[in-house]
Formats: C-alpha cells, structure tokens, sequence
C-alpha cells in the first residue's frame, strides 16, 4: 500500500472506527487526525493551529448569535405567539392546527436556524393541543417533526453558515436566499397533505379570532418577525455582513423581549446563556477539529480520487446527483447534520463542481437532503425531541410519517433537477 | 453507590470550581463578542467611524470561548457521539467503551496543551495584523482549553461520571 493509501486509510477508518466505539465526533475527527499527522511526519503543531484558525472567523461569529437569538426569542416566548398567529392565517380551515403548524415553523425558521428547536419550542404547544382536539398524537408528531425542517432551510440557518465555511468561503447572503424558495415549496407540499388527511379523516378546523384580536396578535408577533427583516433586509441589502445583521439581531431581540413582550427576566437570560454555551460548545468543537480534519482529506487528495472514480463510473450529470442525494440520504438517518455538511462538503463539493452544479444550489441540496435525516431513525434528533413531548414510541409514528417522507423527497427531487428554484431568488437580488 | 475517597471528592470539587469559572467566564465573552460587534456596527453607520480592531478581537474572543466551552461540554458529557453499539453491548462492555472514549478525549487534550504551549512559543512577538492584539494570546486558549479537559477528562473517569444523566437540569451559573 502507498503512503496516501495507509494515510486514507487511518485518517477515514480512524475516524469511524472511533466514532462507533462511542468517541464522540468531534475527538474522533480531531484523534484520528493526530495518529494521521502523524503517520505522514507532518508536525503535530499543525493539528492545534488549524484548529484555532478553524474557528477564528468572522463569518463563524454569525452562528453564536443566530443560536442567541433563536434562544431569547424562545425563552421570550415568540412560539406562542408564532403559533395563535399562524392560526389566526390558516386556522380557518380544516385541519386547521396541522396547517397552523406548519406556517407557524416556517416563521419560526426565519427567528431560529435549529430544527430541533423548533420541535422543542412549537411542539411543545402544538402537540398537546392537537392531541386535545382529536388528532392522532402519531399525526401530531410526524406533522410538527417534519415542518421543523424549515428552520434549516429558510434563513438564518446555522447549518448554511457550516456549508459555507467548508465550501472555502461562499457569499453567506446568497446562500440565505436561496434557500427561500425550496423552504417554501416545503411548506406547500406538507400543507396539501395535512389538509388531503384532514378532509379524509374529518380533522376540525382550527380556533378562529374576532377581527380586533386578530390584528393584536398580528401586531404582537410582527414585532418578533421583525428580526428577519433586520437580518435578511440588512444582509441583501448590502447594509450589514451576516455576523454584523445577526449582533444586531441579538440586540433588537434583547430589547423586544424586556420591553415589548416584558417576557424577560434573569432566571430566563441564565436558561438562555446555559443552553447557548451547551449547544455552541459541541458545535465549536467540530467546528475546529473538522478543520484539521478537512486539511488532512486534502492533503491526501481524497476529494480527487473519489470524484476521479465518480466521474469514470458515469458522466451523466443526473446520474451523478441521484447517487450524491442517495448517499446523503443513508448518511443522513445515521449521523448528525452538521457532522455531515462539515465532513462531506469538501469530498462532494468538487465533484458537483466538476458536473455544472452550482455551489449555491448544492448547498441547498445538501441542507434539504440532511433535513430529512432529522426526521428519520435511527438518530433523527427533530423526531426524537417530537416522540419525547408527544408521548410516542418512534416505531408507532413511522406510519404517520411515511406520507410525510414522500412528500420531502419529492421536493428534494424538484429541488435538485430544478436548479432555478434555488438560484432564482439568489441572482435576482445580486 | 460506594462513596468516593475523599481525595477523589476534593479533586472533582476543585475541578468543579474551575469549570465554574470556565462557563462564567464563557458567557462574560459572550456578550463582550456581542457588545462589541454591535458596535462597530453603530460606529460605522452612526458615526462613520469603522473600527479596525473590533473584528479581530471578536474573533479572539470566539476562540477562546470555543476552547472552554469544549473543555466545559466534556465534564457535562454534551459533546454528540454514537451510543449505538455501546448500549448493545450490556453493562461491562459499556462501560469500558466510556472508559475507553475518555481516554481517547484524555489523549487528544494532551496533544492540544502540547501544541498550544509550543504555538505560543512559536508566535513569539507577532501581532494580528488588523488590531496589533499579541498572537500568543490566541494559542494560549489551546494550552487552557486542553488542560481543562485534561482535568475534566480524568475527573470523568475517576469519578465514574461517563455518561450524561438523564435527570440532571443544564447548570445555570451566571
């Protein structure tokens, strides 16, 4: 075996092989990338530094804020208010707590960029209250479970942020926008199945608000919307940077929630500092030893040889994507989304590259394709979260959930052959 | 539960107290990463008078929020890993895969307190080139974020605290 073959080899194998003895990821990506370094007699030094030079970024500071805005917003109570105005637009109609779910995380999606924080924050409301009004608790799950996507597709998404710091830097305010479109298609495909089972399983309509009630809670929630018009009117507007928008945000969400919502209180702001450092700390630390990680993939020209093979096995662009999107899906039910885009984007972005894709709308590709994985066992985090407040074993939503999982792959589908989708919004504002 | 020694005690109270300071001063970087951001924003539009520093501070603040927060995530077992085969494999067996996974963060903290420490030799008296802060000051998170988890890696392991309980509520400290 040749050098870069034994280093592949210990730094990919490595890298598993710690992973299912129970190494959480982000030491075996930093481990098996020493025992490689080593291997190659590259100084180990160089695993420190790219690790600290992984992480001082200016694009990577937009993550700790958009995760701070996603908690005060949270702990400020935005879910409930998200949640009665959804209602007041869709609740009308039949089955209309399962649409209201559905518009209210889309919403929640432009405030927070976490899936599973939607399922924590809306679910938390919308199960129980759909379980009350006769809903199956399964229907109730696989409904609020799958609608969380949106909080990875429609901006600000931390997830984009990961993409385009493993891509080499993409333009953070095109990526955003792209990503509008495909989320709203979404929304669209999983509003026509709720209400397609709603009329076949006579599922009532939702609570209706006189007309005076109805602009207060407009009223009420647009100040809590307004933070993404800060963020994506700042960032396409040319006015901030990502990160620049995202500390404004953090401030102007401060100040709703103290002053307007008069939610806040120092009991919530330590809740709120806790769970940040909690999920920031586990994201950093991928963050920095899938730097290291990533330069050691290169080093031994991995993303080459693979697409190398790729590309001799077929050069049908089509062809290509189908494999790429089939891979990310069995990638996806197994390990966690962030790992992924941080692990694969620099072994699959070139090949992609090399078909015509654009970057931009990999991304997307990439993002809505993990998505799903949320959703999915073995470790869909946004399902087990929804299981956990629903009451439910995970087995017994799987029925529920299969429509659901059609309808995803068939925006997926749309989403990759139909590139306008993705790159139309993006050039329009260029 | 067997009680521990009291030498293991006192080590898991020093280290608590550590971590203690570790989160404290996490959230105080935090909002000096906010409150600085937001300022530059402010100086540029309001009084059109960009700062050059204030990035590169940011950053550094990042950085060693990082480093702490990863340090602070070991001891309070929020690091994502794959449970599967571990739960597959009963009581012993799993237990020595906590051990073993330890060991292996216990190793690798090693390497980053032993590259930080050569880093910051190696940095010597370079500045960053926007806001003249020393570059030692960037790889000194690496030495402190390695040593913690170090502590915390070992203070896991001679406590029997592998694994995250279920029941305990997210500390809070301010």
């Amino acid at each position: 075996m040749t050098e870069q073959g034994v280093g592949i080899a210990l730094l990919l194998g490595g890298f598993l092989g710690l992973m299912i003895l129970r190494v959480p990821v982000a030491f075996a990506l930093g481990m098996s990338s020493v025992v490689t370094a080593i291997y190659l007699d590259l100084p180990i030094l160089m695993v420190g530094q790219r690790m600290v030079n992984g992480l001082f970024s200016f694009t990577f500071l937009a993550v700790p804020f958009f995760i701070l805005v996603g908690n005060i917003m949270t702990e400020g109570g935005i879910s409930d208010r998200l949640v009665k105005f959804a209602e007041v637009l869709v609740g009308r109609f039949r089955g209309g707590l399962a649409q209201g779910n559905v518009v209210a995380s889309t919403f929640f999606g432009g405030i927070s960029g976490s899936s599973v924080a939607d399922v924590a924050s809306i679910g938390s409301f919308l199960i129980p209250a759909m379980k009350k009004r006769g809903y199956s608790p399964e229907y109730s799950v696989a409904v609020t479970v799958t609608s969380s996507v949106q909080g990875v597709l429609i901006p600000p998404s931390q997830n984009m942020i990961y993409y385009a710091l493993a891509a080499g830097g993409l333009p953070i305010g095109k990526l955003f926008l792209a990503g509008y479109v495909p989320g709203v298609l979404l929304s669209i495909a999983l509003m026509i199945l709720c209400w397609l089972a709603a009329v076949r399983q006579n599922h009532p309509t939702g609570d209706t608000y006189g007309l005076w009630n109805s602009l207060g809670i407009v009223g009420r929630a647009s100040v809590g919307l307004f933070t993404i018009v800060i963020i994506i009117g700042g960032i396409v507007g040319g006015v901030f940077t990502a990160t620049e928008s995202a500390a404004v945000a953090v401030v102007y969400a401060l100040l709703v929630t103290v002053f307007i919502y008069r939610t806040m209180d120092r009991q919530k702001m330590r809740r709120i500092m806790a769970g940040t450092l909690a999920s920031l700390g586990m994201v950093v630390a991928i963050i920095m030893t899938s730097s290291a990680f990533g330069f050691l993939l290169s080093y031994l020209k991995v993303p080459t040889i693979l697409s190398d093979y790729i590309l001799s096995q077929s050069s049908n662009p089509a062809t290509i994507l189908l494999m790429i999107n089939i891979l990310l899906l069995v990638l996806g039910m197994l390990m966690d989304m962030g790992v992924l885009i941080l692990v694969m984007t620099p072994i699959l972005l070139p090949i992609a590259i090399k078909i015509g894709v654009d970057p931009i709308h990999f991304g997307i590709i990439m993002i809505l394709n993990l998505g799903i994985g949320v959703c999915t066992p073995p470790v869909g985090t946004s399902l087990m979260v929804g299981c956990g407040i629903g009451d439910v074993k995970i087995e017994r939503t799987l029925a529920a959930l299969l429509p659901f999982y059609m309808a995803m792959v068939a925006v997926l589908v749309l989403v990759t052959f139909i590139p306008a989708l993705s790159l139309g919004l993006a050039n329009f504002f260029e | 539960m067997l009680a521990l020694p009291s030498a293991i005690q006192s080590l898991a109270r020093f280290v608590d107290m550590l971590n203690r300071i570790a989160r404290s001063a996490c959230n105080r970087l935090l909002e000096l990463i906010v409150a600085v951001t937001f300022m530059q924003v402010v100086l540029r539009y309001i009084f059109n008078s960009p700062t050059k520093w204030s990035e590169e501070a940011a950053m550094l603040c990042l950085v060693w929020y990082g480093m702490l927060a990863t340090a602070i995530c070991v001891r309070d077992h929020h690091h994502i890993a794959i449970v599967f085969f571990r739960d597959l494999l009963g009581k012993t067996g799993g237990y020595v895969l906590d051990v073993f996974a330890h060991l292996i963060i216990l190793c690798f903290a090693l390497v980053l307190l032993f590259s930080g420490s050569k880093l910051v030799d190696l940095a010597g008296v370079a500045l960053l080139p926007a806001s003249g802060i020393p570059k030692y000051l960037l790889y000194y998170s690496a030495f402190t974020g390695g040593a913690l988890i170090v502590l915390n890696a070992i203070t896991n392991i001679v406590t029997g605290s592998l694994r995250p309980d279920e029941f305990a509520e997210p500390e809070t400290t301010s």
